[in-house]
């Protein structure tokens, strides 16, 4: 464990448990600290009558804390592990758990026990069928409304949408929902992301509906597509593949390099998305957390970290999206040598290449290497040694954060290819690695 | 019209209305989807989409020559990890009180911050235009260069002085802020210089200006600018009239000046009271001699609102605030600080007091500075100003029960101040009787300059004791706060 104070801050589930959590990072606050190889803990004296009992899992990041905060880490556990980075000499070491702590992790690794036992248990086929040919139906039926009201809105025109867009798809996305092809809903939802104050909307909203439409009738006639695609199709729908279906597949192992980590609300729902890169494999990973609103974030991982971890990558013609398997260590590292990236016209084939294989692609991860960043007239792109040209739609503040790391010069970066231009999300410049977006 | 506009003309007309007549190169691949005998909407939307696909997948990136605009490289060496660790923590939790400290230190180190924390330093110099200067020179050339690319921060360089225009530009052409500066700067070298500048634009600007460039006088003020003062004396601003009355008033041998010591000589008299053994000074004021209507004029007040304060008192009093303790010392023939107590020790003293303290700052007279704290309880926090802060220190308990905030904003502009261990505990003491005197920031400003031996104190006074009252419990959160920023202040090396 090699948390630096900024990763640990990061960890934070808003700015003031971090200022919080800062706080408390001084020993006066403490009655007492021990350090274990496994694990940290300690008593914090709040503003109760008992102290809070605090405990930090160091093998899979994890705190614990008795305080009754609802946020996760609490400024207690923020605190405790701030302190430990700062100042480690003044934990007590300990050669043993502590009662409370060992049975902690031991509850920790049991509750792993436990998802595996539930894996096991024998699965009603029979009932399981009828329920898939039943949401089977309910897609269909959803798929042909939905098919009927793209016509429509195609044969009267898209002239008035703007007018109205708040409402545009609000009926027909609960239909979706209704139809369980939560996917197709998520599609039209993807409407209400579209500027109607800015000049191009017309392409953006033809673009996102005739997209929606053939993605309905590559549904309909999915038993002609490629297996894998078929499973990307599935999932674009509203299919979900059960986890333990997909930690059954064979893992792959690897030092993975955590190049970036979002996190998008809607609808009281967060989306938490960490982009990985397989130093060995050298491929890229998703992995996708879901909290529903008041949810913890499980995932302790922040950018820059690197973590030893077998991955089950959903199936898809081009797989990203995975989950952690088993992971054994997270490392800090201050430095990183080199990563491997294309230019921007390799960058532009690959693309392609993605695109051929899965025409729905949304975002695809690219890493570029010996590019710069230009600016002119607001407006922002990566140029790379052969002069080609690539557009980014990074934020204000998030290019001259750009501009100021990478002084002007060549850089290798990590970003996504979505809706016609690029999206730096980190970069790696004289062997740094700065997250930026 | 290209095959993009027609696809949009029909989006937004509808099929009913509009049907593209081509779509380009995937022409033959529409024409196939045709012969499936969709309707014509639904083979819009599949042709539409397979269009911007096939359009998109096909781009090629566009070349565009770059013009190189590089950072030049550094000079100065990057502030040590552990320090870095601990401003980037700072920014994340917005602690602007040790952010300035280590910005301070790190100028006066002559270091620069790291690369990542070029840009929120950039915004903090935007915000706090009194230490932009310092906020900009930790950042580099690396933050000059972004000033220069960005017109949001090329206002830093104008503000900070380090934009590169000569001094005659700068006083034609530069701003308030840039004209001022470079005026005080004159000031200081060449006063004359300065005055005479002045002079020639000061009819030309507002009155806020003009009040500005006036009080730059203030520095080296001397009979050399009495001239061009008298000429301000009909000046339509009352507030830029007031200054230059206070400024020729200032000016010991000026014509005005004169006028108030020569009321001064006719009414203050030193008298020798014979006793038996020995003689005695006294102070004797002459009520009866009146100004003349030319003293009037100089904005002196006519009527006292004091009650028990005499008229003729109140008008002496008001121009023994301009006469300088070495003049009125000559002219009795008594040192300084012999009329100094004379004069507080009168029975008109207690009515003199505040006029004896004006003409102690008006002249930064440092004897009698620290004869009125020591001997006449005066606790003006200007006073403490004029002082050696090795001197000031012994009167640290005096001022913290009178005045804590202003004693708190007097330690925070003192410069290299560093609080001892004897006054730290005193101010401990105080704060365990008043909490409440001090905010939040406040707390950490005093533990930037407090000697680290005071911390088995604030250990011991900030350890739990079980169940406390309130005050206690936020003396304590604010005591570890001390605690931290002190222990942090000791990790950051330089």
């Amino acid at each position: 464990m090699q948390y630096t104070q900024e990763q640990i801050l990061k960890l934070a589930p808003d700015s003031s448990s971090a200022s919080a959590g800062s706080k408390l990072a001084t020993p006066a606050k403490w009655v007492a600290m021990h350090a274990h190889k496994q694990a940290l803990w300690g008593d914090c004296q709040g503003s109760g009558k008992n102290p809070y009992k605090t405990k930090i899992d160091l093998q899979n990041i994890a705190f614990k804390c008795s305080c009754p905060s609802r946020k996760f880490p609490c400024k207690h556990g923020l605190g405790l592990f701030l302190l430990y980075a700062k100042n480690p000499d003044i934990f007590s070491k300990e050669e043993n758990l502590s009662d409370e702590v060992a049975e902690w992790l031991n509850k920790r690794t049991n509750r792993a026990e436990t998802t595996q036992v539930k894996k096991d248990k024998p699965v009603d086929e029979v009932a399981q069928q009828k329920r898939i040919t039943a949401r089977e139906k309910k897609i269909q039926v959803g798929i042909e409304e939905l098919q009927v009201w793209l016509q429509d809105v195609v044969r009267t025109g898209i002239m008035n949408v703007p007018q109205n867009h708040y409402q545009f798809t609000k009926n027909i996305a609960a239909r979706m929902v209704d139809s369980q092809a939560t996917g197709l809903a998520n599609q039209l939802k993807e409407i209400n992301k579209i500027n109607f104050y800015e000049e191009g909307w017309q392409k953006f909203l033809l673009k996102q509906l005739a997209k929606t439409y053939t993605l309905t009738e590559a549904y309909q006639n999915i038993a002609n597509l490629p297996e894998d695609l078929q499973e990307d199709i599935k999932t674009l729908i509203g299919w979900n593949i059960p986890k333990e279906q997909i930690l059954e597949q064979p893992a792959i192992t690897d030092e993975w390099l955590v190049l970036s980590k979002t996190l998008e609300e809607e609808n009281n729902l967060a989306t938490e998305k960490i982009w990985l890169c397989g130093s060995r494999s050298k491929r890229f990973a998703l992995i996708l957390n879901f909290y529903a609103m008041q949810q913890k974030p499980s995932n302790l991982l922040t950018e820059g970290l690197y973590l030893e971890a077998e991955l089950c990558f959903y199936p898809s013609i081009s797989p990203l999206r995975a989950l952690i398997k088993s992971q054994s260590d997270v490392k800090s590292i201050t430095e990183i040598a080199h990563l491997e990236g294309q230019n921007i016209a390799e960058a532009a084939n690959y693309r392609s290449e993605q695109w051929i294989k899965m025409p729905f692609n949304n975002e695809i991860p690219l890493l570029l290497s010996e590019v710069s960043l230009a600016h002119a007239e607001g407006d922002w792109a990566l140029i790379d040694s052969e002069n080609n040209y690539l557009s980014i739609h990074n934020s204000a503040a998030s290019c001259w954060q750009t501009m100021a790391v990478s002084e002007g010069r060549k850089f290798t970066c990590f970003g996504l290819y979505q809706e016609s231009s690029f999206q730096i999300h980190s970069i790696l410049i004289n062997q740094k690695f700065y997250f930026v977006l | 019209m290209n095959p993009t506009e027609e696809i949009i003309k029909t989006a937004l007309l509808g099929t009913d209305r509009y049907v593209p007549s081509e779509f380009g190169e995937i022409q033959p691949f529409v024409d196939k989807l045709t012969q499936k005998q969709d309707n014509k909407e639904a083979l819009f939307l599949k042709s539409s989409f397979a269009y911007f696909l096939y359009t998109e997948a096909g781009n090629i990136p566009p070349k565009q020559e770059n013009e190189s605009l590089v950072c030049p490289p550094e000079s100065l060496e990057y502030l040590a990890q552990t320090n870095t660790e601990n401003l980037k923590s700072c920014f994340t939790a917005n602690d602007d009180e040790i952010i300035l400290y280590i910005i301070q230190k790190c100028y006066q180190a002559n270091k620069l911050i790291p690369p990542e924390l070029v840009i929120p330093c950039l915004q903090k110099a935007l915000s706090n235009k009194n230490n932009a200067s310092m906020f900009l020179k930790v950042c580099g050339e690396r933050g000059a260069w972004l000033c220069q690319l960005n017109p949001e921060w090329q206002k830093l360089t104008i503000l900070t002085g380090t934009e590169v225009i000569s001094g005659e530009d700068v006083w034609e052409t530069g701003n308030f802020e840039q004209r001022q500066t470079y005026l005080a700067d004159l000031r200081q070298r060449n006063p004359s210089e300065a005055t005479e500048k002045l002079s020639m634009v000061i009819s030309q600007e507002n009155a806020a200006t003009r009040l500005g460039f006036l009080e730059i006088l203030t520095l080296n003020l001397s009979l050399d600018d009495e001239v061009f003062l008298i000429s301000l004396l009909n000046d339509k601003s009352q507030k830029v009239k007031k200054l230059v009355y206070h400024l020729l008033l200032k000016i010991q041998g000026s014509q005005l000046n004169a006028l108030y010591l020569r009321h001064i000589q006719k009414t203050f008299i030193i008298q020798d009271k014979k006793g038996l053994l020995s003689s005695k000074k006294n102070s004797v004021i002459d009520k009866s001699v009146i100004p003349s209507e030319e003293i009037f004029s100089t904005g002196i007040d006519k009527v006292s609102s004091q009650k028990g304060f005499e008229d003729e008192l109140y008008w002496f009093a008001q121009m023994l605030a301009y006469i300088h303790p070495n003049i009125l010392a000559k002219e009795t023939g008594v040192n300084e600080l012999d009329l100094l107590e004379l004069l507080m020790n009168s029975k008109e003293g207690k009515f003199l007091s505040a006029y004896i303290l004006e003409n102690t700052l008006n002249f930064e007279y440092q004897e009698w500075a620290l004869a009125l704290i020591s001997k006449h309880k005066l606790t003006d926090i200007r006073l403490l100003e004029l002082l050696p802060s090795a001197k000031a220190e012994d009167f640290y308990g005096k001022f913290m029960e009178s005045n804590m905030y202003g004693f708190v904003n007097y330690l925070q502009i003192q410069k290299d101040l560093f609080i001892s261990l004897k006054s730290g505990k005193e101010i401990i003491d105080y704060l365990i009787k008043n909490p409440y005197s001090l905010n939040k920031a406040q707390f950490k400003s005093l533990a930037l300059v407090m000697d680290k031996a005071l911390l088995p104190t604030l250990y011991e006074v900030a350890q739990p004791k079980g169940e406390l009252n309130y005050q206690m419990k936020h003396l304590q959160t604010n005591l570890i706060e001390m605690i931290q920023t002190i222990e942090l202040r000791e990790t950051l090396v330089f």
